[in-house]
């Protein structure tokens, strides 16, 4: 394996993340399924055509090993039925990149301190919005409503300074 | 009906319902916009949590939670946003450490039969089991094949072996002449190996490619006695991270192949050794059945399959 693979694939770990982490609804053990995506990478290198884009590679063998994850558990314990789950595949041609993240950092720079702190809470300290809710005596389907509409945020922005930097 | 926000919310919160979670399904099955959304708000979920390095990446093990910095057990990978910037940085960066590595990754993909002889070199050599026997690290030997099959045996004090292994799919352990305990949650027995909770490389990529670069300063020099080999030392930069403390291998600088690994500050909990060093002792192919149960006992020993959690 080269460097430069080496390089790529971790260059396309949060990437492979967000896009396992959509494939599984967001349910335990997509840290788990990266992992495994990293090792089948690794061994499968030699398969890659490096005339063609990394990613959409990776990504292919990320699927394949949601799959695998998605057999492995029973039927009660996931969240999104099978066609439902290809549907979802089907939505996600693209994954985020570096550019991404950094461009996340300047976004939430530009928040308002409380959703700032609601963001925090949430993920630096790793709060559920329940535990949230109570802590603050606010209702929890309005904080639920409000990071929906941060995340959305900062979706947008995100998207506005990546379109920024293209036509720079 | 809870509207998509709260749906979303409870999903990722782990507290979503069955009636809930066909309801999300409904959404996402009849409409194209709510997949969308949804597509994206598990985009910036996941980014959200990667920047914060709360994502661990560890030895693939039966599905759990993501683990935040206040209660991971595992060492696990790196910070996540220390691995992409960390670790890209250190890969763009022209630097011997950076080549040793891949080339050490390199030899770990190949997926070649190794075995390891466990010496201690600090602590106690024997570790107290819960019914009460003991069983030894010393002359323990390690057995490895690709990133997820393992034999490991060690000696127990009243005579006899615990031989604890992995064919990838299924985990055992062998006690003596008791029952053979068989799992298919991949990190059952695993905690036998030394160092295994803190995520070392024997069995574990990830590791060697976010903990030694994003949270250790590394060193790397030609090995005094043998100039075809080179000597890779790892220092956690900081304490409050979980890991290893120090960490050092000596690899073959044509190949990567590690000869011989030695760990330091071992966790203490269970007793045992505090420091240990593996060194390689063969790199003969085993059996191709050699990672199975089946090779380390009688035909009629009683068999025990624990259920996956």
């Amino acid at each position: 394996m080269t460097p430069e693979l080496v390089q790529q694939i971790a260059a396309a770990q949060s990437a492979l993340y967000a896009f396992i982490l959509t494939l599984m609804a967001g349910q335990d053990g997509a840290a788990d399924v990266l992992q495994e995506t990293n090792v089948k990478l690794c061994r499968e290198w030699q398969r890659y055509d490096t005339s063609r884009p990394f990613l959409p590679w990776a990504m292919t063998l990320a699927k394949f090993e949601v799959m695998a994850w998605r057999t492995r558990q029973s039927r009660s314990r996931l969240v999104l039925d099978n066609d439902v789950a290809d549907l979802m595949a089907e939505e996600i041609t693209e994954a985020p990149s570096d550019r991404e993240l950094i461009a996340l950092e300047s976004c939430l720079s530009t928040l308002p301190a409380r959703q700032r702190e609601l963001i925090s809470s949430r993920y630096d300290r790793g709060e559920t919005v329940r535990a949230i809710a109570k802590r603050l005596a606010q209702p929890e389907n309005a904080l639920a409503a409000l990071l929906y509409r941060i995340r959305k945020a900062l979706h947008d922005c995100i998207t506005a300074k990546l379109a920024q930097e293209d036509f720079a | 009906m809870k509207a998509d926000t709260e749906l979303i919310q409870s999903l990722l919160d782990g507290t979503l319902s069955e009636e809930d979670r066909a309801a999300l399904n409904e959404r996402l099955r009849s409409d194209p916009t709510a997949r969308a959304d949804f597509a994206q708000q598990m985009k910036l979920h996941a980014l959200l949590q990667w920047r914060t390095g709360s994502v661990v990446v560890d030895t693939p093990k039966a599905p759990r939670r993501v683990v935040y910095r206040q209660s991971w057990q595992w060492a696990g990978m790196a910070a996540a946003a220390a691995l992409v910037f960390g670790f890209t940085f250190f890969m763009l960066t022209p630097n011997p450490a950076a080549a040793a590595i891949s080339q050490i990754i390199t030899a770990w993909g190949q997926a070649l039969d190794r075995s390891y002889t466990i010496t201690v070199l600090e602590g106690n050599a024997w570790q107290p089991l819960k019914d009460n026997r003991r069983v030894s690290y010393e002359g323990a030997r390690l057995h490895l094949r690709g990133g997820t099959q393992f034999v490991l045996e060690r000696m127990l004090d009243r005579g006899g072996e615990v031989i604890t292994g992995s064919d990838g799919t299924s985990n055992w352990d062998i006690r003596g002449k008791g029952p053979v305990r068989v799992s298919t949650d991949v990190s059952r027995f695993r905690g036998a190996i030394p160092g295994e909770y803190q995520s070392v490389p024997f069995l574990d990529l990830s590791s060697l490619l976010g903990s030694l670069t994003a949270d250790y300063d590394i060193t790397l020099r030609e090995n005094e006695s043998d100039p075809a080999l080179q000597r890779l030392t790892a220092h956690k930069r900081h304490r409050e991270k979980r890991g290893l403390p120090r960490m050092e291998f000596i690899f073959r600088q044509a190949t990567g192949t590690i000869v011989s690994m030695t760990l330091h500050g071992l966790p203490q909990e269970k007793g045992g050794p505090r420091a240990v060093k593996l060194t390689l002792t063969s790199e003969a192919a085993f059996p191709a059945d050699f990672f199975t149960h089946t090779a380390h006992h009688e035909t009629d020993r009683e068999i025990i399959h624990e259920s996956a959690p």
